[in-house]
């Protein structure tokens, strides 16, 4: 019999045992001595073939390597040569997400200033926008050059548009749904189709073809479908194939692909439990479900039989366990992200604005975000609907603490992908990765990342906000698009708040610690790039976590409802007239360094020409 | 019945549903009765085949598990496996930890060797380099070149875990 160590086990056993060690134990292991260091060498892609299904960045290992990156579209990943290169760039990525790792700034400046809605393919590696003036561009994303665009002329201002899988679909004003396809996978014999494009799209399609005669087709659409609905969509939502358009009182869902109507749900304002739906403020749907968020509450439809599945208001989220984020934020010195802190409690400044202004599903998991700087995660949300769980047992609230006072605050805007949730509200842009144990990014055997975060279903729930976006609560106001990739957080902003984004802004250290900054105001050196929409590239894309516009008149109902809570003057005039007033200093855009050097006129600072800016920004959580 | 002789020469009974835990043991007895002749096992000793047993004894009612496919999380199939009188039982001396490992490998005992090998992988997780050596009583063979390069490794692999 062998004598019984470590280093006298057979190969097979302590590769079996190495299967158990997330990235950096192994790293520790391949260091204890030579022959550990050459065994490692030697089985370097069993082991770290092995590591990627511990870390699940692969579900099985069949998969070969070839295959699993190609479910990750970031360059880093697609070019990482070996099992060990993959498992690492992916494990940086998923801590950069937790705060604890370098993220950049970046934009699109041609996708120009007055953006509305953002949608990313990262793996065709292009940005598709929708503009406050009408519109459709689309950007190459490495090079910022325009590929394709439907003129202003064409596409209404304030145009909603989704996209997956090559098909963008954006409103037109009535009862229809454009649906156009990518160029490159246009079938040469499209089904013929009850709604076929009309003249005016094939015209319209037929000048641009001209116009970009000679170049590539990457990013270029044509016409596929027109979809009409009976009556005015109040939001709609394409998770592909399906393209679920919501009236005031009934839901249709289509097939993008067939253009076939193929479900109805009637009736979605049925009085039960003493109210209506109320007006939509947004949609959203998986395979199973439908979702609807009206004025007066949350409603979950089945799919298979149109019935509602669940409802959510206001009220029965009394006794749901709530925590807040705190404001405690330590910067790692190499990045933007802040991880903040969880806190027991509710401070919760205005709940009679407790509305849902908007949902996303990921797997079983649910996010709501309420009006009123709140969200709501329930975990394997199916499982309350069936009975098997209690909604205070899957759920949990948590609450931005916001500096400003209550009738500043307000949520904007929500996306829910890859494991992650990302929110603007008028507290910031925040990131929280659901369960860090996921991809080991903390080990699952601590039994949470926060105290009182114990016992709840999210026991490992990291929230990171970017740095300096906190500082200038008007800045959200701009807001009207967030999305979220593997790779980056892309937003509406103004770029000319981040300093990162000028020429020679992007080195700039950050001048000692911006903790405490955002009540302050004063102190926070980390600048982070402010203006480019957060867009992320689109190719994972499953379920494009970004609220829709729900309304013919190109704000979402998200953005309706906040103008019309606030009582704030509508857009156009605000987009043209109004400076936007930075109330926490350092914003000065003309003089960087004094921006980064005077503390004085701290209090407001005001943009100098006076134009709103609503470019592509993004956070690059892989930067190369 | 089944018994079985181990190699310090000591036999040991059980019944059918503990002995044929062992993959070993149920192909050996080939499903049938009571077997006659003791199984000889001469890669396993008295003390460890104690231990084994008491695994076997106390996973006798497991309803069967399925064939975990290789696709399955690993982390996912430690949980499941690994249960509060598991972690008791798998707490040991090292040198017995690793004479179990060997013995389930032996024996054909997927539960138990996962356990002893993810037990293993505990006390080396958020380890540095010169803990796990010290541990594992390992001799460090590095050249001093090779020495210097890990000092730069060793800084990287606390990055990675910072």
């Amino acid at each position: 019999m062998p004598s019984a160590s470590l280093s006298e086990l057979p190969p097979e056993l302590v590769l079996h045992i190495l299967q158990y060690l997330p990235l950096p134990s192994l790293q520790a292991v391949s260091q204890i001595s030579s022959e550990w260091h050459n065994f490692c060498q030697r089985n370097q892609s069993t082991i770290y073939h092995q590591a990627a299904l511990l870390h699940q960045f692969i579900s099985s290992l069949d998969v070969t390597l070839s295959e699993a990156k190609s479910s990750f579209p970031a360059r880093s990943i697609q070019e990482t040569p070996d099992w060990r290169s993959f498992c690492i760039q992916l494990f940086k990525l998923n801590r950069a997400w937790a705060g604890k790792g370098p993220a950049l700034y970046k934009m699109s400046a041609r996708s120009g200033e007055v953006v509305h809605r953002i949608k990313v393919d990262e793996r065709a590696r292009f940005l598709i926008t929708t503009h406050m003036i009408g519109g459709i561009k689309v950007v190459d994303l490495d090079t910022d050059t325009l590929l394709w665009h439907l003129p202003e002329t064409y596409v209404r201002s304030w145009a909603h548009c989704e996209y997956e899988n090559g098909f963008l679909i954006f409103d037109r004003l009535g009862e229809f749904k454009e649906v156009w396809r990518l160029t490159s996978e246009f079938d040469l014999s499209p089904p013929v189709m009850f709604y076929h494009p009309d003249d005016l799209q094939k015209g319209i399609s037929n000048q641009m073809a001209e116009r970009y005669r000679g170049c590539s087709d990457r990013g270029q659409f044509r016409p596929w479908a027109l979809l009409q609905t009976s009556e005015w969509g109040r939001a709609f939502r394409f998770v592909y194939p399906i393209l679920l358009v919501s009236s005031f009182e009934k839901a249709y869902l289509y097939d993008v692909e067939t253009g076939n109507l193929v479900q109805t749900i009637k009736d979605t304002q049925a009085v039960v439990g003493g109210d209506t739906l109320g007006d939509i403020n947004y949609v959203e749907l998986n395979e199973s479900y439908v979702f609807i968020c009206g004025t007066q509450e949350l409603r979950v439809f089945n799919r298979s039989n149109g019935t509602i599945a669940l409802q959510l208001t206001n009220e029965t989220l009394e006794s749901v366990p709530h925590v807040q984020l705190g404001t405690d934020s330590a910067i790692n010195g190499e990045s933007n992200i802040l991880t903040l802190p969880f806190v027991p409690g509710r401070t919760n400044p205005n709940r009679q604005r407790g509305m849902f202004i908007g949902a996303h599903v990921h797997g079983n998991d649910l996010v709501g975000l309420l009006l009123d700087d709140r969200i709501l995660l329930i975990r394997d949300f199916p499982s309350v609907i069936k009975g098997e769980k209690k909604l205070v047992e899957a759920a949990l609230e948590i609450a931005f603490s916001a500096q400003s006072p209550p009738e500043w605050q307000r949520s904007i805007y929500v996306a829910f992908e890859h494991g992650r949730v990302g929110v603007i509200t008028s507290s910031g842009l925040f990131v929280f990765t659901v369960d860090s144990t996921a991809h080991c990014v903390t080990d699952p055997d601590v039994r949470c990342t926060y105290d009182c975060l114990e016992g709840t279903a999210f026991p490992h729930l990291i929230g990171t906000r970017i740095a300096s976006v906190t500082d200038s609560q008007d800045l959200f106001q701009v807001v009207s698009c967030l999305q979220l990739t593997e790779r980056g957080v892309y937003v509406t902003l103004d770029h000319r708040y981040i300093p990162e984004l000028k020429p020679k802004g992007k080195e700039r250290q950050s001048s000692g610690g911006s903790e405490k900054d955002e009540s302050s105001g004063q102190e926070d050196a980390m600048v982070v790039p402010f203006d480019e929409e957060l867009a992320v590239p689109g190719s994972y894309i499953e379920n494009e976590g970004t609220t829709g516009d729900p309304t013919g008149s190109g704000l979402s109902n998200q953005e309706l409802a906040r103008l019309l809570l606030q009582g704030e003057p509508g857009r156009d005039e605000d987009i043209d007239d109004e400076p936007i007033t930075i109330y926490t200093a350092h914003v000065n855009t003309e003089d960087e360094d004094h921006f980064f050097e005077d503390d004085e006129d701290v209090d407001e600072v005001f943009v100098d020409d006076g134009h709103e800016c609503h470019s592509v920004v993004w956070v690059d959580y892989s930067p190369e | 019945m089944v018994t079985v002789v181990v190699s310090d020469g000591v036999t040991f009974t059980m019944e059918q549903d503990v002995a044929f835990q062992c993959g070993l043991i149920a192909d050996f007895a080939g499903g049938g009765g009571d077997q006659e002749e003791p199984i000889p096992i001469q890669a396993v000793n008295s003390t460890v085949m104690r231990k084994v047993i008491e695994y076997c004894e106390h996973h006798r009612n497991d309803p069967p598990q399925p064939e975990v496919p290789e696709g399955t999380p690993l982390e996912r199939k430690d949980r499941r496996g690994r249960d509060a009188w598991d972690k008791q039982f798998i707490q040991v001396e090292q040198e017995l930890l690793f004479e179990i490992i060997l013995a389930a490998n032996y024996l054909n005992i997927k539960p138990l060797l996962d356990l002893g090998c993810s037990q293993v992988a505990e006390m080396m997780k958020g380890k540095t380099p010169a803990e796990i050596q010290q541990m594992f009583n390992i001799v460090n063979g590095f050249t001093a070149d090779e020495e210097a390069q890990n000092g730069e490794g060793e800084e990287k692999a606390r990055n990675l875990n910072s």
